[in-house]
Order: structure tokens, then sequence, then C-alpha cells
């Protein structure tokens, strides 16, 4: 594995220019790349004049489309039918409480663990913008716009807040110091005169506060960590508690929304011990989850959905969204065992031996040495899975009466004054997906080069 | 999971006494006579499927004793200190570590991974892990300390082999030889009573072996049992009190570094010194 | 003497049993089974099995299969497991195809991908980006939805040198049939003629093994392809002046409102391996860029330094390197077409799945036609898997 490590100061030796180095005119370059990457050869001139004609002909075919001949009425007459479908329509807040809590939660967790470059900038204010036309083409969208603007300012408000706490370095911080931290800022004790010491400048008063309430990075990193944890049974609170909707009446957009990460973080918990015991010296353990794994594997998702409609109601019983969330889990467990279980593979022996040797047991040393190792190695095959599950949450529709985003499509399809309007409706389910999956891979990019950094 | 799991948890388990046996004069220096013996190895072999690593080995090291491991390789020299600790399993005979028979006993395996340190010829160290982390690791989870004692001992560790600076990097920051010293520092951090060197310098660039030997040299004055395997010979010369020469698994002779150094007794030894030196 | 004598050590103590590690690892595993056969007997117990049983494939069917394909059943007498047979062979024909098409498409779109024109590099990585991220069933659904919607009707068909006709009644493309020999010979006489170009062929790689093998012998180079292909071309010509060409390309044609002649393709089978093509294509790509970019520099610049064209490179140094590494990921991909062509469900295109699921709709006994499903797409998938490995080892056969 080639890694770049920051060569030790003290040895890089690096002389003083001694005379100004002539750059090349960016005109020049220009030219020159335009040369390079177009026009090289007759063969690669040809091979440019075709692509730009395709493109220009792709170009005028899709604008065409999107905007003369596509009607786009479908979308827009049906949002709501696509978006949430049976959701009950006085519980709306719900489902903004729940979007403006999940992207503030993204917020925060780019904030602590990562940053916003101008592209993803560029990307959300895009997204949003396009969000926003959609609702409002025909009409009557106000609050949805605006609820939606809100939940993007939640992101920005996270990912700030995130950010501030993030320069406080210190690792833990005891409550004893808090409370001195606060009299100092608060107490006039200090001042020898009586009143408020002018001598303590109000921004070191203001430090103190901020440095007093604030949690520390590692207080901040567990507060967020274990909010993403809790971020779907919250979701899922917010929706259904208390005279919120039913379970059945999860619908639409939504209930993709909401399966695959039922199915991402399920299959994950179930993969772990999947993996370990598929790598297990004891041979029942090992044969029970390769055995396992290898079944559900040579299945298609179709079937085992079949098997939650028609077989799983027998055995653990419960709403079929339930049991489609459970298959859904335990269908990811058996792909993502497989990457953890080549990460496993691909760890050097001697981390297991260093792990004895320390004295750590073989449960300690799985927990604390081995499975963070395999789960960094793992990231990019484990992100692809998610987003793999993801895209299938469409399936529920195709044999299931669960009626997700394409299937809501499907109704407004059937309706009499849409029915020519099908690809229209199917294209904007594509992007609709697109759109998630995309910002997917962009955080799986993230998280690999995050780990490139200094570790390994 | 599996049986190992439950080990931390395990009462003690009996231990067998071994005491000074009388010396065998010229075997032992001055300054051990006395000494109880705190390894004892007893017609021990080896067997990688139909390969044997280790023929019929039989020794005995003294407390606070330096022994290096001398053979070419191939000759089951690291197969027999990792044996020590249990890294490998012996298929015939007995080893007894500070009173504890290393055998199917689950008590016996946590007992002696904390009488034994081992530094690895590739270091070994974990790499999500900073380098204080990696040091305090087996105090907080095995020892139970609490975080703030764990991490001075580990600053003290660090001191010792002269990087406290290096505290708060993670392991591919660092050089060869100061990753190596890492390695050295986490195993002292369990306290051991005998430390096993399996090739520690021979992953390291030149310049770097010095800085780790050192580490080594230091370690040994302070009175630590230490079992060497090593190509070091300048070392060997210095600083052990004993030489173990290992060829294709049996050991071959046994002596003082005068003796292996001006008057090597079997062929096979006199062959090998005049390759290395 | 430098030899000590070996220690002498009093006798162990007997480790009690239950710090045996034996006995630890007798005593998870046993716990283990344990629970599983608890868990195992719950699920048995759970399901009704009074009437399990595959006595109820043999029954007549009593529906319709459509898609057909050089069968021709219609349900009233042919019974449940043989429609289902008639949905796995509709099954085997859009895995076959969409395999064959995804693995072009992939290497094209991978190749392009590390295009040294940006344009074409930028419109393969467009395609990847739109092909992988969306779902295959609405690629399927769209597809399907272009050609009943989007394409013209029968009367305004879309006529490619009347060669290739368009319509939403599906594409209808020229297709070899069985004709009269040169002699007015019957039908079987195809096989005659099969056969002969079998033997053909047979000698002719022979012709070329002989050549190749005195060319490495004497280092003079003695053309075995082009000898080759030579004999081929002879022993064609040959057997068509005695057996004439017994098969004859069909050209489709319009018949009033439908289509006569050719080959037609239902609309639901284009959707489905159109959709299968684009989307395990796009993946292959990605395969095939990686395994490229994952050679080392220097294969391109030696490639270079010998003096081989782009295109020469490309096939005979580049290729066949990223081949090998290819091999186990395509595979993977080539099962994922197994498994993904039971999505011909949302067009309605009769595949095994979609057969099955009308069994169980007419006969219950979800349970065995569960069994059934995953059997199947096991075997079949085993099949993808064995033809992979045979090529693997041919493709490994020496070690680079």
């Amino acid at each position: 594995m080639t890694q770049q490590l920051p060569a030790p100061q003290s040895q890089r030796i690096v002389l003083p220019p001694h005379r100004q180095r002539a750059r090349r005119p960016r005109s020049v370059r220009t030219r020159e790349w335009i040369h390079r990457n177009l026009f090289p050869s007759t063969a690669g001139t040809a091979l440019t004049i075709v692509s730009v004609t395709f493109i220009a002909a792709l170009t005028v075919g899709i604008v065409w489309f999107v905007f003369f001949d596509a009607n786009w009425r479908v979308i827009t007459d049906n949002r709501w039918l696509l978006f949430a479908g049976s959701f009950p329509h006085d519980q709306e807040w719900r489902l903004w409480a729940a979007m403006g809590f999940v992207f503030a939660l993204i917020g925060l967790s780019y904030g602590m663990w990562s940053s916003l470059g101008r592209k993803d900038h560029l990307f959300i204010v895009l997204t949003g913008i396009a969000v926003i036309l959609f609702m409002g083409h025909g009409g009557a969208a106000f609050w949805s716009s605006l609820w939606f603007l809100l939940s993007i300012a939640l992101l920005f408000l996270g990912y700030v807040i995130a950010r501030t706490i993030g320069h406080d370095r210190a690792r833990q911080r005891s409550l004893l110091t808090r409370v001195i931290l606060l009299r100092f800022a608060f107490d006039d004790a200090f001042s020898l005169r009586g009143g408020f010491d002018k001598t303590v400048p109000i921004q070191t008063r203001a430090r103190a506060v901020r440095v007093a309430l604030f949690p520390t990075r590692t207080g901040a990193n567990r507060i967020v960590g274990g909010l993403l944890i809790l971020a779907l049974p919250l979701v899922l609170v917010i929706l259904l508690a208390g005279g919120g909707a039913s379970m059945r009446e999860l619908d639409g957009f939504v209930l993709n929304l909401l399966l695959a990460p039922v199915g991402i973080v399920g299959g994950l918990v179930i993969a772990i011990p999947l993996a370990i015991g598929r790598a297990s010296k004891l041979h029942a353990i090992k044969w029970t989850c390769t055995a396992y794994i290898e079944i559900v594997r040579g299945a298609p998702l179709l079937g085992w959905l079949f098997v939650a409609l028609f077989i799983l109601d027998d055995i653990i019983g419960g709403d079929l969204i339930i049991r489609t969330m459970v298959v859904l889990a335990v269908f990811t467990a058996a792909y993502m065992a497989e990457y953890i279980r080549g990460a496993l593979q691909t760890l050097p022996h001697g981390q297991y031996e260093a792990a004895q040797a320390v004295g750590l047991s073989r449960g300690q040393s799985l927990r604390l040495i081995i499975m963070p190792q395999a789960l960094r190695i793992s990231i990019p095959p484990i992100v692809g899975q998610a987003i793999a599950i993801w895209k299938d949450t469409t399936l529920v529709t195709v044999i299931l009466p669960l009626r997700e985003l394409k299937g809501n499509a499907d109704s407004a399809i059937a309706q009499s004054e849409f029915i020519p309007d099908r690809i229209e409706a199917y294209i904007f389910v594509a992007v609709a997906f697109w759109i998630v999956a995309f910002i997917m891979s962009r955080i799986s990019q993230r998280m690999e080069r995050a780990q490139g950094i200094g570790e390994r | 999971m599996t049986s190992e799991d439950t080990a931390s948890s395990e009462p003690a388990p009996p231990k067998i006494s071994t005491e000074a046996r009388p010396e065998p004069g010229t075997m032992v220096p001055e300054r051990l006579i006395g000494q109880p013996d705190i390894i004892t190895v007893s017609h021990v072999d080896k067997w990688f499927g139909d390969f044997q690593a280790l023929d019929d080995v039989s020794l005995s090291v003294k407390e606070h004793e330096i022994v290096v491991i001398l053979g070419p390789s191939g000759s089951g020299k690291s197969t027999f200190i990792r044996c020590l600790n249990r890294l490998e399993e012996h298929d015939a005979g007995r080893i007894v570590i500070n009173g504890i028979e290393l055998n199917e006993d689950v008590r016996n395996l946590n007992a002696i991974r904390s009488e034994v340190g081992m530094v690895f010829q590739q270091f070994n160290l974990f790499p999500h892990l900073s380098v204080l982390s990696n040091i305090t690791l087996g105090l907080r989870k095995v020892r139970h300390l609490p975080r703030l004692d764990a991490e001075a001992l580990a600053i003290q560790l660090l001191e010792r082999v002269g990087i406290p600076e290096q505290a708060e990097k993670h392991p591919a920051q660092l050089s060869g030889g100061q990753q190596q010293r890492v390695a050295i520092a986490r195993a002292l951090a369990m306290q051991p009573k005998i430390m096993l060197f399996d090739e520690p310098t021979s992953a390291l660039d030149p310049e770097m072996i010095k800085e780790v030997l050192d580490v080594m040299q230091e370690l040994a004055e302070s009175g630590m049992t230490m079992l060497v395997v090593t190509h070091e010979m300048g070392f060997a010369r210095e600083v052990a009190d004993r030489l173990f020469f290992f060829d294709e698994g049996a050991l071959v002779e046994e002596g003082t570094p005068e003796h292996f150094f001006t008057s090597p007794r079997e062929e096979r030894t006199k062959l090998f010194l005049s390759q290395i030196l | 003497m430098s030899q000590q004598p070996a220690p002498q050590l009093p006798d162990p103590a007997r480790t009690p049993l239950f710090y045996q590690r034996g006995f630890r690892s007798v005593l998870t595993q046993g716990i283990y089974v344990a629970l599983t056969a608890i868990v195992l007997a719950y699920v048995i117990a759970s399901l009704d099995l009074r009437e399990f049983g595959f006595g109820f494939l043999s029954e007549p069917a009593g529906f319709k299969v459509g898609n057909q394909w050089l069968v021709d059943v219609d349900g009233v007498t042919n019974s449940r497991i043989t429609m289902y047979l008639v949905g796995v062979w509709s099954t085997l024909r859009a895995v076959l195809v969409a395999i064959l098409l995804a693995t072009l498409v992939g290497v094209v779109v991978g190749v392009a991908r590390l295009s040294s024109n940006w344009l074409v590099a930028r419109m393969a990585m467009l395609f990847v980006e739109v092909f992988r991220n969306t779902p295959l069933l609405v690629q399927i659904v769209i597809w399907y939805a272009i050609l009943l919607v989007g394409a013209p009707v029968i009367q305004n068909v879309l006529n490619v040198g009347d060669f290739l006709f368009l319509s939403n009644r599906g594409i209808a493309i020229p297709w070899p049939v069985p004709s009269d020999g040169l002699w007015g010979a019957p039908d079987w006489f195809v096989g005659i003629w099969v056969l002969a170009l079998i033997a053909v062929g047979a000698v002719a790689m022979r012709v070329r093994a002989k050549r190749q093998e005195h060319e490495r012998e004497t280092g003079r180079i003695l053309f075995a392809n082009r000898w080759a292909m030579g004999v081929f071309a002879a022993g064609a010509l040959i057997s068509f002046l005695i057996l004439g060409v017994p098969v004859s390309i069909d050209r489709p044609v319009i018949e009033g409102t439908s289509y006569a002649e050719g080959m037609l393709v239902q609309p639901e089978f284009a959707a489905l391996v159109l959709g299968l093509t684009m989307y395990t294509g796009a993946f292959i790509a990605e395969i095939v860029r990686g395994s490229i970019q994952a050679l080392p520099k220097g294969q391109t610049e030696a490639a270079n330094a010998i003096g081989l064209t782009g295109y020469q490179r490309l096939t005979l140094v580049i290729l066949p390197q990223a081949l090998r590494q290819m091999i186990p990921s395509v595979t993977n991909q080539f099962l994922n077409v197994n498994k993904n062509s039971s999505l011909a469900y949302a067009v309605l295109f009769d595949d095994l799945f979609r057969v099955a699921t009308i069994v169980q709709n007419k006969a219950g006994h979800a349970l065995e036609m569960f069994f059934v499903i995953i059997i199947t797409y096991m075997v079949i998938s085993f099949a993808i898997s064995a033809v992979m490995n045979v090529l693997n080892a041919r493709v490994t056969a020496h070690r680079i």
C-alpha cells in the first residue's frame, strides 16, 4: 500500500530559489490544454467533432423534452402523493420536524468530521433551488418552500456550531472546571473595588462562558455520534408517536427514506458478528455463518420480499412494513458481512498477535483493535452496498402492497389525465434517487480521503 | 464467541515451584548465581504440518538474565520465543514461566500475557490509535487503570525510550526506530517480568538500529529478564549473559559470549559465526 | 561442558475440566448449536407444513405465459412445472443477452473513461454516474415507457433501411432461418452444414497450432493466424459449393398493422435487457477503469517505447493484463445480472420469478415455490461462476 507521509521537518531540505522561474502565460497553457485534450491528432479531432455533435443533440433533446415536451404537472399536481402519499395532512409538521432534525444532524456531522467545500455549497444551493422550483411550480407551495429553506438553514447552523466546537482541543473538562470558569465570567468577587471588574475584558468573559458551556471536542464527538445512532428511532418517534401517522401511512419517498437507513444500519449490526463468525475457528459457528451468507446472496431481493409477504408472517408476524424492514436488514447483512470479512483477511496478522501480546482478550482485541481497522478498510464497499440498498428500496413496490416513491408514481400515472406522462413521472423518480445516491457516494469519497491522513 | 473471551475473569491458576538448581559452574555469570529460574523449558517439540520447527528443546533462564538467541533463518529461534508467550502452542514437552505452566488451562493464558512482554520485528503498533493510546490500551482495558494514571505512566515510559514529544502522533507519522521504541514502551507498560524481542532491529534502516539497541541496553541494565532474537553481534557480545545457538529447530549450543566468540564447540556454530562476523 | 542438563520439573497440577480450552470450545459450540436448533425449531414449528410437498407442480397450469420463444405452450394441458421451465428459459435468454451486451458496453465505456480526449472521458463519466446511481427498476420502467409511449405506433413505424423496424409493438430485426440448400435439400441439411463448418473450423485451428509450434521451433514467421483463416475460408467455400447455404437471413417486413418475418424483440424483453445492460455496463465500466488504472504506469510507457499505436497498446498490452484483475469482480456483476433479471416482473415479462409468483397465486405453497426459486437462481449462478472460473483459469494459467 503506498502512502504519502509528511516527511519529518528536520530532514526536508529546500534551497531558496536564486532566480524567478519563468511561468508560461495562462493563454498558452489553455491553448496547450485544448490542443492536447481535444485536437491531438486527426483521429482525435474527428472523435471530438463526433462527441460535440452527440452532446449537442443530447442537450437539444433534453432541453426540448424538459421545457417543451414534458408535462410536469404529473409531478407538481401529485407532489404530496409522491413525497408522503397517505401520510395524514394535518400531521404535516412532523415530516418537516424530522427533516429539519436530519438536516441539522447532517450539518453537525459534516462540521465535526469533515468540511464543506465550495462544490458542496454549490450542490446544496442548486438542489435547494431545484426542489423549491419544483414545489413552486404549480403554486400553493409557500409553506413547504419555507420549511425546506428552514431545513437547509438548520444544516448550515449545525455545521457552524460543530466547527466552533471543533476548535476546542481539550479532551475532557470536569464539571468543577466549568463551574469555576462560569464563576470567573460572572462573579465580581475578583474585583477589589466591588462592582463589575473592568480589568477583565468582556471578550475574555465571553470566552470563559463559551468554554464553560460548550462540550469539548471529544464530548461533541460523543454527542453527535450518539445522535447519529439515535437518529432513526428519533425520526420514527417524531413521525409516529402520540397521534402521528400509523405504520401503514408511511408512504411515498418518506418510505424509501425510512427503509434504506433501517436496511443499512440493521444490516451493519447483523453483519459484524456474521463476519466475525465466518472467520471463527469454531466449525459450528463458521459453517452456519457461511451458510447464512451464501443462501441470502443466492436469491434476489425480490425473492426475499416474497418471503416477507407470504412466509415471514407465520414466523414473526407484525406489520408488513416491519417484516420488510427485517428482510432488508437480513439481506444487506449478508453482503456487508462479505466485505467486512474481506477486510479482516487483509489486516496483517501481526495486529492480532500484538493485541494478544498486550494481554487483550479475544473479544477486546476484536472490539478495540481489529474491528475499527476492518470497518475503516471496508468503508467504500459498505457505502456501495448502502447505495445499492437505497436503490433497491424501490423493489418493495414490485410484489408487495407497499407504495414507495416509484409505486406512488405508478398511482400518479394511473390518473386518467396523466396516462401519457409516465416517462416524466419515472424520470422524476430516477432523479430523486440519483440525488441521494450521489450525496452518499460523495460522503464515501470524503471518508476515504479523511482516513488516508496520518493513519495506516 | 470463543473461549479466550472469558479469560480475563478467570481466577489465578495454581503455581509450580521451580527452585534454584545447582549451577553448572562456568555456565552462569557471577551476578546471577543464586537467582531462581524464571523460564524452564523441557523437551519441547513444535510442528508446522510435517515440518518440525522445534526439536526437543530444553533450557532454563534465570531471573534478570539477558539471553541472546542466534541462528540462521528457519532455525526455529522465532518460533521458540513465540512459544514462550503462547503465540504458538508447543506440541510436546513443557514450558513453565514464573511458575505458570503453558498448557490448555485458559487461566494460564491470561496470566502469562501479563508476565511476558513482546516486541515484534514489524513493530505491530495499532495504526488507528495514537502513540499514547497504543501504550495505555493494555493498562486501561486489562489492568483497568484510570485514564489519567495510565497516561501518566505512558508518558514516563515514552520519556524512558526518549520520545515523549511524539505522544499525540499516530504510528505512521513516526520513523521506524521511533515506532519500535513505542512498541517497547507498549510492552513495558504492562510491567512484565520478562521481555521477548523478536528481531527488533531487522526491519529498521541502519541509522535507526542504534537508538533501539540503546533502549534495550538501558532496559537490560535495569534488571529486566530479556530474551532477544537478533543478528546484532555487538549487542550480543556486550549485553548478553548467555547465548543460545539454534539450528534446524534444535538448541545446538549455549554459553557465555566469551565462550561463543572465542571457542565455540560445535561445527555448526563455528560455521554460522564465521558467516555472520 | 556447555550444554545444560534438561531441567527437572515437578509434575503439573491437573487442570480442572472447566478450565481446559478444548472443553471450553466444545461448550461454546454446544451452546451455540443448541440456540440455533431452538431458533430453527421455532421457525419450523411456526410454519404450516401439513400440506408441504411438490405434487402441485405437476398439475395442469391453467394460465398463459407470454414472451415465448422456440417453445409453444398454452397452459391448458401443460403442467405448472412446464410453465415454470418456460419462465426459466426466458430468464436464461435475457440474462445471456444482457451479460454479453453489458460486457461490451462496460469495456467500451470503461476505456472511454480513460480516454485522453477530454470530451469522451467526460461523457463516459456522465454515463456511469447516471446509470449507476439510479434504481435499476426505474431504469427498466423508463425503457419500457419509452418503447411503449415514446416509440411510434406501427402505422408510422421507424424504418432503419428496411433492416430494422421500431414501433411500440417492439423491435423487429433480421434473423437467420433455415432454408433449402443449393440442391433443394430438406431442413435437416442445416445440421450437416453446421457440422461441416465445425469440422473445417477444427482443421483450421489444428493448422494454426502446427504453424505456431513450427514458428517457435524454427524462429521463422509462418503467419499462423492468416493460414488458419485461409484454411477456414477455403473449407467454407468448398462446403458451400457442395451443400449450398441452407441458412438465409430473414428480413422483417410490415404487413398491415403487424410485423411479419424477421425476429420480433418484444418491448418487455427489450426493456429488461436494455435496463440490465446499461446498469451492469456502468458497473463493469468502473471495474474496467479500476483495473486498468491499477496497472503500473510503466506498462503504458513501455508499450509506447516499443512503438505500439494507441489501439495496439490497448488490445495487446493493457487489456490482457487488466483482464485477469477484472474477472472476479465482473463475475460478481454477472451474478447480479442473474439476480436482477427478476425485475422483469415490473414490465410483466414472464421470467421464472413472475411465473413462480403466478403459480403461488394459483396454488399457494409459498414455501415450496420459494425453494424452487432460490434453487433455480443458485443453479444459474453456479453455471455462470463455473464458466467464469474456467475463463479465469485460462487467463491466469501463466503468472506474470
